[in-house]
Formats: structure tokens, C-alpha cells, sequence
């Protein structure tokens, strides 16, 4: 059995035991759904790229805070979600940077998808100026797929608290997309 | 005549196939009278018909993994390199306590780097003449010996290097936080971001030292992070007087 079969729990434990191999096998399989998070919540590539690293970082320091009560993609998207608010709330601010790959599409492609890209990346943008809380509700919501009461054990939420939170999110989106 | 429009919670809700059939069918008859309502509904599903373009897959520019393996002091072989050996094979698992000396590493490398960082930043270009650490420091209390200390040998322990550092550190810290104002928004983050890796990586360090009190190697760790601490808390009260 070779690290990529090997299921995340049994690569879990081994990391736990400080197998940094292990560590860099769910690294390899997680690493675009954390990177996912990062960038929908802060909408600039090389902070969530940052945010990716400190991550992964924070997983190896609390791997042994893993009960295996939940599935490891959901323990390590709610660290994902909390390294993310943590750095917003100690930034206090957003730093908007255009996303540069999208950026290169839209010199690229022709007008139909120029308008494409012109509109996601105003969603994104619109996306990165919600209130931190609510847009983690939305990307986990809306982008991740994730249940409201998975959203509510992720958040450490209440799942009413949830649905207002995605309710205000989504209305502040439509308002702000509205010409 | 169509009294109340539809709340947009109930428009999301029957989008999203949270209703039951009843609300349904309820919700389906007033849109067939209502075209206010049908603009509405058209409009929630157009945002989660651009919001559905969000969720594909993201990937980095570039492979993120080498700087991780950095900050979590790995110096394991890389997956690529293991993959062949670990065929059916179960590695074996180090101990506990090398577990935390890797987390020692790693945190230590962090601090070491975040100190490192706030020197480049241009404390340094900012403090006073003479303010050398390697003056400063006091010498190592690891490695002498105590004569006279209960215990017989006279060796330095880590109740001994805490007794020794932790009341200068609470009064420079003191010091620290009545001036921080003077430190700028940017710089007193900053620091409070390096003291906390240095905190962090002490608090490993104790933490490996429970297992393995008599480690020289950890002691002196210990010792210096102690005087990493302090040359960082007298470098900000020096930005602080300036």
C-alpha cells in the first residue's frame, strides 16, 4: 500500500507520531480544498497561499487535538476557517489585490468569457468585502457545500446563527452585484 | 390580488429544496400570479448560479510543501522519495518525546526566523549605538555550576534558568507595555507575533524538558530563548524611549 491509498486516518496517527512524511501525504491530498478556502475568503493568491502554509503548520502543532470523531477534511477546513479568521481579525483590514491569474485570463480570452471573468472576479471581490463571519459561512456554505450544521461544528456556531449569517451574506452579495 | 411578496429566505429555501412539498406547491402558486416574485426568485438564482463558478478547484501557483516542511522541522525523506518503501510497509513510529524535539525545532526555527525578521526590519537601524546583543547578553547560566544548590551536584536546572530570566522578563515586559504606544501599530504587532513564537517555542522547550530533564541540549535551548526574549523586550523599550 503506497501513502496515496493509505487512508487519511492511518497517515493521521503517523503524523501524530511525528512522521512528517505522513504529514506531507495529506498535505498532498488536502492542499487544494484549504488553498480553496483561503483564497475565497481573503481573494488574493499569495495571501492564501500563506494562509495554506500557516495551515498545514497549525495541523502538524494540533494533530494531536484530532478525536477522529469527525472525517479529517472537515477538522482540517474548520483549522483552515480558524487561521483564516485569526489573521483577519489581526489584520483588521482587507487588502484587496486583483487576482493575478484571473487577471492574465481576462487579457487572453475572448469577449463572451472576458465578461465572465469580469464577473467573478467582481463576486469575489464582493465576496472578500463581507463581514468575516458571514463570509465564512458563505464559502463554507455556498462554495464547499458544506450543511448548515456542518458549517455550525465548524464555526462553533449555532445553526440558526448559520442561516442568518449565509441569509445576510447572499443579500449583501445580490445588493452589491446589482447595477 | 397577491397581498405579501415572498420573504428572499423562502425563495433561497425553495431554490435549495428545504421546503416541504406543501410550502412548495404554495410557493409555486404564488409565483405563477406574482411576477415580482418571479424577478426575485431569478435574481437568487442567478447569484447562486455565479456563486456555483466558485466552487471548482483551486489550486497554488507553486508547490507550497518545502517551506511547511521547514517550519515543521521535518528532515523526513519526501513522500516521493518514501513512496516505493512504504509499499507495505507501516513505518515505525518515533517517540513521544522525539515528537516534540521536532516541535521544538520547528518552533524554534520560527522564533529564530521572526527575530531575525524584526532585526532586518530596521530595529536595529533605530536603536541606540552600542546596543549589540552579544554585549548585552548575559553569559549562559547552562553549563555553571550552582555551589551550595540543594541537590547535591550544583548543576543548573530548568526551575534555575526560570527563577533567573522570568523576573526580567515580566519587568522589561512591563516596560514594554507602558511604552507601546510609542512603538507604532505596525512594529508592536509585529513584536507581539515574535514574542508569542518565542513564548510558544519556551513553552515546547519546558514541555520536552518534563520528559527529559537532564537534556544539556534542551537546557540550553532554554537558556538562550530566555535571552532571546530578553533581547528582544530591551530593543523594543529602547525603540519605545526613542
Amino acid at each position: 500500500m503506497t501513502f496515496k491509498e493509505t487512508p487519511d486516518e492511518e497517515l493521521v496517527r503517523w503524523a501524530r507520531d511525528g512522521d512528517v512524511a505522513a504529514l506531507e501525504a495529506l498535505y498532498r491530498a488536502h492542499v487544494d480544498g484549504v488553498y480553496a478556502i483561503c483564497l475565497r475568503m481573503v481573494g488574493d493568491e499569495c495571501r492564501a497561499e500563506e494562509l495554506t502554509q500557516d495551515t498545514w503548520v497549525r495541523v502538524w502543532e494540533r494533530l494531536g487535538s484530532f478525536r477522529f470523531e469527525s472525517s479529517f477534511p472537515t477538522w482540517l477546513y474548520r483549522v483552515a476557517t480558524n487561521v483564516v479568521l485569526q489573521s483577519e481579525r489581526s489584520q483588521r483590514r482587507h487588502r484587496w489585490q486583483p487576482l493575478r491569474r484571473q487577471a492574465l485570463e481576462y487579457d487572453r480570452q475572448p469577449q463572451a468569457e472576458t465578461q465572465r471573468v469580469v464577473d467573478r472576479v467582481a463576486l469575489e471581490r464582493a465576496i472578500t468585502r463581507l463581514p468575516v463571519r458571514a463570509r465564512a459561512v458563505l464559502v463554507l456554505h455556498d462554495l464547499k457545500g458544506y450543511s448548515h450544521a456542518e458549517v455550525a461544528a465548524t464555526l462553533d456556531i449555532a445553526e440558526g446563527t448559520s442561516r442568518a449569517h449565509l441569509f445576510f451574506a447572499r443579500e449583501q452579495l445580490r445588493r452589491s452585484l446589482t447595477p | 390580488m397577491i397581498s405579501r411578496h415572498l420573504h428572499r429566505k423562502k425563495l433561497y429555501a425553495y431554490l435549495e429544496d428545504e421546503v416541504d412539498s406543501a410550502a412548495r406547491r404554495s410557493i409555486e402558486g404564488h409565483l405563477e400570479r406574482c411576477a415580482s416574485c418571479r424577478g426575485r426568485l431569478a435574481e437568487a438564482q442567478a447569484l447562486l448560479s455565479r456563486l456555483q463558478d466558485l466552487t471548482g478547484p483551486a489550486t497554488p501557483s507553486r508547490d507550497l510543501w518545502p517551506e511547511i516542511e521547514d517550519q515543521v522541522g521535518g528532515a523526513e525523506p519526501s513522500v516521493r522519495s518514501l513512496e516505493a518503501s512504504h509499499t507495505h510497509v507501516k513505518r515505525h513510529a518515533p517517540t513521544g518525546q522525539r515528537q516534540i524535539r521536532d516541535r521544538v525545532r520547528g518552533r524554534w526555527s520560527i522564533a529564530a526566523a521572526a527575530t531575525l525578521l524584526i532585526i532586518a526590519g530596521g530595529i536595529l537601524a533605530t536603536v541606540r549605538s552600542g546596543s549589540n546583543p552579544e554585549e548585552q547578553r548575559s553569559a549562559p547560566l547552562v553549563g555553571r555550576t550552582v555551589p551550595g544548590e540543594p541537590g547535591g551536584t550544583g548543576t543548573v536546572t530548568a526551575a534555575d534558568v526560570d527563577g533567573v530570566y522570568q523576573p526580567i522578563i515580566a519587568r522589561l515586559r512591563h516596560l514594554v507595555d507602558e511604552r507601546s504606544e510609542q512603538l507604532g501599530w505596525d512594529l508592536a504587532a509585529s513584536a507581539q507575533d515574535d514574542l508569542a513564537s518565542i513564548g510558544a517555542a519556551l513553552a515546547d522547550i519546558r514541555e520536552a524538558l518534563r520528559l527529559d530533564p537532564d537534556s544539556r541540549e534542551l537546557l540550553e535551548k532554554l537558556d538562550e530563548g530566555y535571552q532571546q526574549h530578553i533581547w528582544l523586550l530591551e530593543r523594543l523599550a529602547s525603540v519605545a524611549r526613542l
